[in-house]
């Protein structure tokens, strides 16, 4: 592990490519003083590399490991990123409310499969009434 | 156990637990077993992304490493060092038990990145990470198979009447993973 990722700076073009655009956090949160909070920070890109970490070093285990790992691994990401998020400023309602919401499950692991899935609809459902709310998503990201 | 309260672990309590560690039984007491004890906040906030299974914040990890260079000659069977890497963090689990310190160990990490993160030499490589910490609430023990269902007498399938009553038909208070 190098001394780079020991400070949590990955240098100023790192940070600005994941978080200095605009557009990029206007996406994400829809809020343009978000987007001014995050430009530049290098505790954002630190933030954002921790959960890459996290979801690669997943991908490499995940192979040899239980399937039911898999489902649990994507959502304790989820929630990680949303933590990452809070911590960064740039976690608004939902994401602050789905972040609470992995929180209150991630100790207990999920069981069984009916459980899984009715906890991740609970989830899909808070997601998707935030982005059906009207100026959620920019005009390009509608699907086509 | 994976919900720790914000609470640090003394020292000499870490020391504890590894001097528990080192006292577990090896094959031809070879001792293998190395440690490493992680309790730096940013050490540990990487440690984190490297090893999905560590869950919630524990205040501490001890990484049970296993130190080649003391393998037997030609060995390639990893399975002998792998036990008593296993029974050393058996002694540390249950000296944290009764320290009251909650524990879980933790083997999905990714080796090579562990290796990079804790700086260990060549010969030196990470069996198995144990998050510690004090638990944050009542901790939630989790079922066992019943005894009666697991224990035979002299040959397999013949039962063990008395089994039934054992002391901890529901679980042991206080110990155990949630």
């Amino acid at each position: 592990m190098t001394e780079e990722w020991r400070s949590g700076v990955r240098g100023p073009e790192v940070a600005g490519k994941a978080t200095g655009s605009p557009e990029v956090a206007g996406k994400a949160t829809g809020s343009p003083e978000v987007a001014g909070k995050a430009t530049g920070s290098p505790e954002v890109a630190g933030e954002v590399l921790k959960v890459m970490a996290f979801m690669l070093s997943s991908a490499k285990l995940l192979g040899s490991e239980p399937k039911s790992y898999g489902p649990y691994r994507l959502i304790d990401a989820a929630g990680r990123l949303a933590q990452a998020m809070e911590r960064c400023g740039l976690a608004d309602g939902v994401v602050k409310a789905l972040a609470e919401e992995i929180e209150k499950e991630r100790y207990y692991g999920l069981e069984d499969e009916a459980e899984t899935a009715a906890f991740l609809d609970r989830l899909l459902e808070m997601a998707v009434s935030q982005m059906k709310r009207p100026g959620a998503a920019p005009e390009g990201d509608k699907p086509g | 156990m994976r919900r720790y309260a914000a609470r640090s672990v003394a020292e000499e309590d870490l020391v504890r637990l590894a001097e528990a560690g080192r006292w577990a039984p090896s094959g031809s007491n070879r001792q293998p077993c190395v440690f490493v004890v992680v309790d730096d906040p940013r050490t540990l906030e990487a440690l984190e992304a490297f090893a999905p299974g560590i869950i919630g914040r524990p205040a501490a990890v001890l990484a049970i490493c296993l130190d080649r260079s003391r393998f037997g000659r030609g060995e390639s069977d990893e399975s002998l060092p792998a036990m008593d890497a296993a029974m050393s963090a058996q002694n540390i689990l249950l000296e944290a038990c009764s320290m009251g310190l909650g524990s879980c160990p933790v083997l999905s990490f990714d080796p090579g990145s562990v290796e990079r993160l804790l700086g260990l030499p060549a010969d030196v490589k990470p069996a198995l990470l144990i998050a510690l910490g004090y638990p944050a609430g009542p901790v939630r023990v989790p079922r066992r198979r019943p005894l009666a269902e697991i224990l035979h007498r002299n040959s397999f399938g013949q039962a063990f009447p008395s089994a039934s009553l054992a002391p901890f038909a529901d679980g042991p208070q206080g110990g155990g993973s949630e």
